[in-house]
């Protein structure tokens, strides 16, 4: 390469000024070099809006809504059985099995999945972040906003079944979800950074795992984050828990749930460090 | 205004996606001032900067920005700032609050003026409270060069810069890149269209399957292009009467005679573009048609390569 002066062969932009006024000197070598904690709000920020902005939230409150509309409905049609123990086939078949995974599976893919997909995620490891408070980030609003979701409508219908019959019961089945759903969101947060299939993958743990292999074979229960969640709902509710009762004991699950959550953090965060965008060309 | 000259340097650097090599064995420096990263469509620019960028891990080779190597580090993103080709901003922030954010992500302190100075260098002050959704591709584009540029980065990295931009803007890019470029930063941007990277950039990277087919001073690269063997297609009201002087200059290699169309080679450009209207005028000849034959990007690339 020939070292030409810079200003050398190049004519002047006819029309056009010179320069701008020259901007005063910003710090060049700041103390810190990769940001920490006070990256986080701007971040979470960053990442309610995604959510908000785009259209499936809208698919994720309807979904995350149907069990009031199946407690509705069956306030108003009269069920069989005790009302507790329809609310808690509502509970362990609908609510857990199905809306609770698949409301996470959305927040969380969307949260960084959508950014990837789309390639504004660039925008964000461009910058001298360090990567965990972006996972942090992610994980806090997808579980903030499925704890919010999921809780609601299962405090809304199980009020609508139970009334104030069973507190025991509505307290349980609300810590259930929250748990779950912390530890969901967490998971696939982490699966749309390991792949690009995140969705199908999440699905595929959801509904094969989860809703085959743990109901056919008792020792896989211990993998699987539904477990988990009912395990917790179960202890809290104590003697009203009835048909919801495990053989996993509230601390094994709280305590794997929080491993579960710890584990698809640091994999997250470690995989967002080495990170490679993909639109290469 | 003083910035600490950055050494960005690409050392033998390779990137293959399975059995895909997209970049193969490229080695460089860059200096203060506006490189231009040229090659066709698909010629591994795009992943040559994303791992000058630190977006790609080198598969062989290194890429480093002041002696630290650029994947896996976020704090090289204290030096540099990259503008993407994809068009992707987040539809629902307005531009000031991109730029905002990107101050943010850099730690800038709040109430430097800094997103209004970077607003303002890419004239989007006007247009600034309106969600990027709205923006048209060049605004996008500028509202990208200023979220690169809100920290003041020594390296800047552009990739398709001028893409989707009208001629006033792109103008406007242009003399914004000298400007950065003379205050002592690197500007490293990538282009398939050979006259952008004439108008603005001081030294050319020519990229070719992956390869850096040519290095070095512009007008060197340019002088190579003009001087090799060109060839044209005419059609004339007497081809034959044409042919028979373009038959006796020494700057005329080759001539083919055909029904209703002459193909003419030539190895000196300059000389056999000032003779042939002279030419035909002494032959009584008029001109209907003269088109270069081989003058696609593509072409010249290839001759570049084979060089």
């Amino acid at each position: 390469m020939s070292g030409d002066a810079p200003t050398s062969g190049r004519a002047p932009v006819p029309g056009w000024p010179a320069a701008a006024p020259p901007p005063p000197p910003l710090p060049r070598h700041p103390s810190a070099p990769v940001l920490g904690p006070s990256v986080l709000g701007p971040l979470v920020d960053l990442t309610v809006r995604g959510l908000l902005g785009r259209r499936r939230i809208l698919l994720v409150g309807l979904l995350a809504l149907a069990p009031v509309g199946v407690a509705a409905i069956l306030v108003v049609g009269g069920g069989l059985g005790t009302t507790a123990q329809i609310t808690r086939q509502v509970y362990d078949s609908l609510v857990m099995t199905t809306i609770v995974p698949l409301v996470a599976l959305i927040l969380g893919t969307t949260a960084i999945g959508a950014e990837i997909d789309d390639g504004t995620v660039v925008h964000i490891l461009a910058k001298p972040v360090g990567r965990s408070w972006i996972m942090l980030a992610k994980m806090l609003v997808a579980g903030a906003a499925g704890v919010a979701l999921c809780g609601t409508s299962v405090l809304v219908a199980g009020f609508l079944l139970l009334r104030l019959d069973a507190p025991g019961l509505l307290l349980g089945m609300l810590a259930g979800v929250v748990l779950a759903v912390i530890a969901y969101t967490a998971v696939f947060v982490t699966l749309s950074v390991w792949t690009s299939r995140a969705l199908i993958a999440g699905l595929a743990y959801v509904l094969l795992w989860e809703g085959i292999v743990s109901t056919f074979f008792s020792g896989t229960r211990l993998l699987s984050i539904r477990e988990y969640g009912l395990a917790v709902a179960a202890g809290i509710a104590g003697p009203e828990a009835g048909t919801l009762a495990r053989d996993v004991p509230l601390a094994t699950g709280l305590a794997l749930a929080a491993v579960v959550t710890v584990a698809a953090f640091w994999l997250g965060a470690r995989r967002l460090a080495r990170f490679e965008i993909s639109d290469a060309g | 205004m003083p910035i600490l000259p950055p050494s960005v340097e690409v050392s033998a650097v390779a990137k293959w996606y399975g059995n895909v090599v997209a970049v193969n064995d490229v080695t460089f420096t860059l200096q203060p001032g506006v490189t231009g990263l040229l090659g066709p469509n698909g010629a591994g620019k795009s992943t040559l900067l994303h791992l000058v960028a630190g977006l790609l891990r080198p598969s062989a080779g290194s890429v480093s920005v002041d002696g630290r190597p650029t994947f896996g580090d976020p704090a090289v993103y204290r030096r540099v700032g990259l503008v993407p080709e994809r068009e992707g901003v987040f539809p629902y922030l307005t531009a000031r609050e991109f730029v905002r954010l990107s101050a943010q992500l850099q730690g800038l302190p709040v109430g430097t003026g800094a997103v209004d100075r970077a607003l303002g260098t890419v004239e989007l002050e006007a247009a600034a409270d309106r969600a990027l959704a709205t923006y048209s591709k060049g605004m996008r584009q500028r509202a990208k060069v200023a979220a690169a540029l809100v920290h003041d980065p020594a390296v800047l990295v552009l990739d398709e810069p001028f893409n989707g931009m009208d001629p006033r803007q792109r103008l406007h890019m242009m003399s914004l890149l000298r400007t950065l470029a003379d205050e002592g930063r690197v500007i490293l941007f990538s282009s398939h269209i050979l006259e952008e990277v004439e108008r603005v950039a001081e030294r050319v990277l020519v990229v070719v399957s992956g390869r850096l087919a040519a290095s070095g001073d512009f007008r060197e690269i340019r002088r190579l292009m003009t001087d090799r063997p060109h060839s044209f297609t005419l059609r004339t009201s007497n081809d034959r009467a044409l042919a028979g002087r373009l038959a006796g200059r020494p700057t005329v290699s080759g001539l083919t005679f055909e029904e209703g169309r002459l193909d003419v080679r030539t190895a000196d450009f300059a000389t056999f573009t000032r003779e042939l209207p002279v030419m035909a005028r002494d032959a009584g000849v008029s001109i209907f048609e003269l088109a270069p034959a081989d003058e696609s990007l593509e072409s010249v690339f290839d001759y570049l390569v084979r060089r």
